[in-house]
């Protein structure tokens, strides 16, 4: 597991998804495989840990991630 | 050999006749139609204040038969005569008619045809498929019977009950047509959506057109075939999404479309592209959004069509993946402005089955089923090989749009791209009909070494046959046939070896109808019949042209069961063609029959 930082934002290409945009300037699109999906933490600081998902794709299209554990900052 | 009546012998001369005839015409008419709108009057506008006796002198002067254009144009003095001068002529003509300073102007009064419009209410939103010129193509073709697989989140299209979530299909899909799919996500075959993204691409190919509900789609003539690898969330696994593409290919789908990807060309979906293009499928793929130009796969495969997006003005949009592996682009919306100007169609709401409505998605998602209908389209216009559909895609994309701002060949324009499958189709079947005049000459010459000649050559049955067995009805290709039956359609222009292929929609050649078996059957039957000889023999030389046609071509025509790579199936045709040509010479040596036994 790793830790994530960044903003949540709305995925633009999978309307109602979420998107981290990291410290780094990336962008990762969130699976969340145990829960529902966080709509309030849209536009907050958040620390995530989890894993990049190499053998997934999806609607968005960008590098997946699967939430283990999401955090406000 | 009982001869047929002398009336039927001349109508089925002058059937073949005129075929022909079309056969040589229709291109010049065509190019020519093309080039200039036609029109049979000149509209002459003439100064508001222009006296009746000004008028009469005007006329007398230049010999004009000007009448009011209706009973509205007094003020405005919009006056039509008939156009008596030659084309060639008539720019100087109306120069010196606008010179004169009691006329506004002189044009041509140009006949504008109207293109099919659906009645769709929302169709005026739906700027997307404006921007690719659809309403010219919907005049040709409506992609009628093309299975078009949706490898998605699943299609809202029919009702299901999945432990207690009670699914449903969209009203706007109430018209379209489905084939079976699969869901690899649950393993069942109900591959309903649960996420909404699915429906919106399938809308976006065929939507239910010209029913007075909602939006229009591009192929609304194709079948979807629904196929879910994608979660409610919208993420899949490489293997289900393989495995999808596998079993489209295998399942009869001829355009398979997957709005998804990632950026690792991982091997599993690069064999499984691979496989569905050897099988004849065309692959359009979401380039990405990620706005780099780094590939994302399956689109940056050699097998796909990488597809970037534009908004609604023409320009890259700028989520879009670009570069040089970018194969065209197409509307894929731009909510940057507004919400609007993003690609309209009817869906589920997210994750909630039991709602929908008309919404407006933005993404590489939505620019790439605008080139699966499209690639749809084209097939539907007899061009079915994918690299073929890449080709005619690519020639008849926006250039202005394209290689300068990485979106490869530039803004699809569907419009165009029917009218080139249209051509290309006929160049092909003009090919095949040379050819098999090519053999019968052959025939011929070999006769009259022999001293001998070939009988049945005067017969309008032998020409006709020989048309319909080589290359079909293929003129028909250039005629606007979108209002025909589709089935009709494309019998009338396939060669009567392809009506099995074209009314299965299958996407490659049955190995046994593409080889000499059905014209050894046919002689061994018929042949001591003396009536149908002249028939027979078009029959085997028509087969003989057609199989050699295809191994000849340079366009890939994948024969079923067949292993191995492209030469394989051409060395096949090629040897077929051989038989069945060796087959008519035999058969048109003088006491035929003996030879043949002999044989």
């Amino acid at each position: 597991m790793t830790v994530f930082r960044g903003v949540l934002k709305e995925s633009l290409a999978n309307p109602g998804g979420t998107v981290l945009r990291a410290e780094n300037g990336k962008e990762y699109d969130l699976y969340f495989s145990r829960g529902a999906e966080p709509k309030n933490s849209i536009g907050k600081n958040v620390s995530i840990r989890g894993k990049l998902r190499s053998d997934m794709m999806g609607i968005g299209m960008g590098p997946i991630l699967e939430v283990e554990r999401i955090e406000e900052s | 050999m009982a001869k047929m009546p002398r009336k039927a012998q001349t109508v089925v001369g002058v059937a073949a006749a005129v075929a022909v005839a079309t056969l040589f015409l229709a291109p010049a008419t065509r190019s020519a139609a093309e080039e200039t709108a036609p029109f049979a009057e000149i509209v002459v506008n003439l100064e508001d204040d222009i006296t009746p006796e000004a008028l009469a002198e005007l006329s007398a002067r230049y010999g004009l038969a000007l009448v009011p254009n209706s009973a509205f144009s007094d003020r405005e003095k919009l006056m039509r005569m008939p156009a008596v001068v030659d084309v060639e002529d008539l720019t100087g003509y109306l120069d010196m008619l606008t010179a004169d300073p009691r006329i506004e102007y002189a044009e041509p009064n140009y006949l504008f045809s109207a293109d099919f419009v659906p009645d769709d209410p929302m169709y005026g939103q739906q700027w997307h498929l404006k921007m690719i010129d659809l309403e010219k193509a919907w005049d040709y073709d409506r992609g009628d019977g093309v299975v078009v697989a949706v490898i998605d989140t699943g299609v809202a299209y029919e009702k299901h009950d999945r432990q207690g979530n009670v699914f449903s299909q969209v009203p706007d899909l109430s018209a379209t047509r489905f084939v079976p799919g699969y869901d690899f996500v649950h393993d069942d075959p109900h591959p309903v959506d649960d996420n909404g993204h699915g429906t919106h691409v399938a809308g976006t190919i065929a939507q239910s057109t010209n029913n007075g509900v909602g939006t229009a789609g591009i192929a609304f003539g194709a079948r979807i075939m629904p196929i879910k690898v994608l979660s409610a969330q919208g993420f899949g696994n490489i293997a289900d999404i393989a495995e999808g593409i596998t079993w489209a290919a295998d399942h009869g789908a001829q355009v398979i479309n997957m709005s998804l990807g990632g950026a690792m060309p991982a091997l599993t979906l690069a064999k499984a592209c691979a496989y569905a293009k050897k099988k004849g499928v065309t692959l359009a793929c979401a380039a990405g959004n990620s706005a780099t130009s780094r590939p994302h796969f399956p689109a940056g495969f050699d097998s796909c069509i990488a597809v970037a997006a534009v908004g609604p003005t023409g320009k890259l949009a700028p989520y879009s993946n670009y570069g040089n592996w970018i194969s065209v682009a197409a509307p894929g919306g731009d909510k940057s402005a507004r919400e609007e100007d993003g690609v309209l169609q009817n869906t589920i709401e997210r994750m909630n089955p039991a709602k929908n409505g008309y919404f407006w998605f933005q993404g590489t998602s939505m620019a790439s089923p605008h080139v699966a209908g499209a690639a749809a389209l084209i097939i539907s216009r007899g061009v079915t090989a994918p690299d073929d559909v890449e080709r005619v895609l690519k020639q008849s994309a926006s250039p202005e749009s394209g290689a300068q701002k990485n979106m490869g060949a530039g803004i699809i324009n569907v419009g165009r791209a029917v009218t080139i499958a249209g051509k290309t189709h006929f160049e092909r079947g003009m090919y095949k009909g040379m050819l098999a005049v090519g053999l019968v000459l052959m025939l011929v010459r070999a006769a009259r070494r022999r001293s001998e000649r070939v009988e049945g050559l005067r017969s309008g049955v032998f020409w006709s046959t020989l048309l319909v067995v080589g290359s079909g009805l293929f003129f028909l290709s250039l005629l606007p046939t979108g209002w025909w039956p589709g089935w009709l359609s494309a019998l009338a222009r396939s060669s009567a070896v392809d009506w099995l292929g074209a009314l299965t929609a299958a996407t490659q050649a049955d190995p046994f109808l593409h080889s000499a078996l059905l014209p050894l059957l046919a002689v061994s039957l018929l042949l001591s019949v003396q009536r149908l000889r002249p028939m027979l023999l078009a029959f085997v030389l028509g087969y003989a042209a057609h199989l050699l046609g295809d191994a000849f071509a340079t366009c890939y025509s994948p024969v079923s069961l067949i292993p191995g790579d492209f030469w394989l199936d051409k060395a096949w045709l090629a040897i077929n063609g051989v038989v069945a040509f060796v087959l008519a010479l035999l058969m048109s040596r003088r006491g035929g029959t003996a030879s043949w036994r002999m044989w």
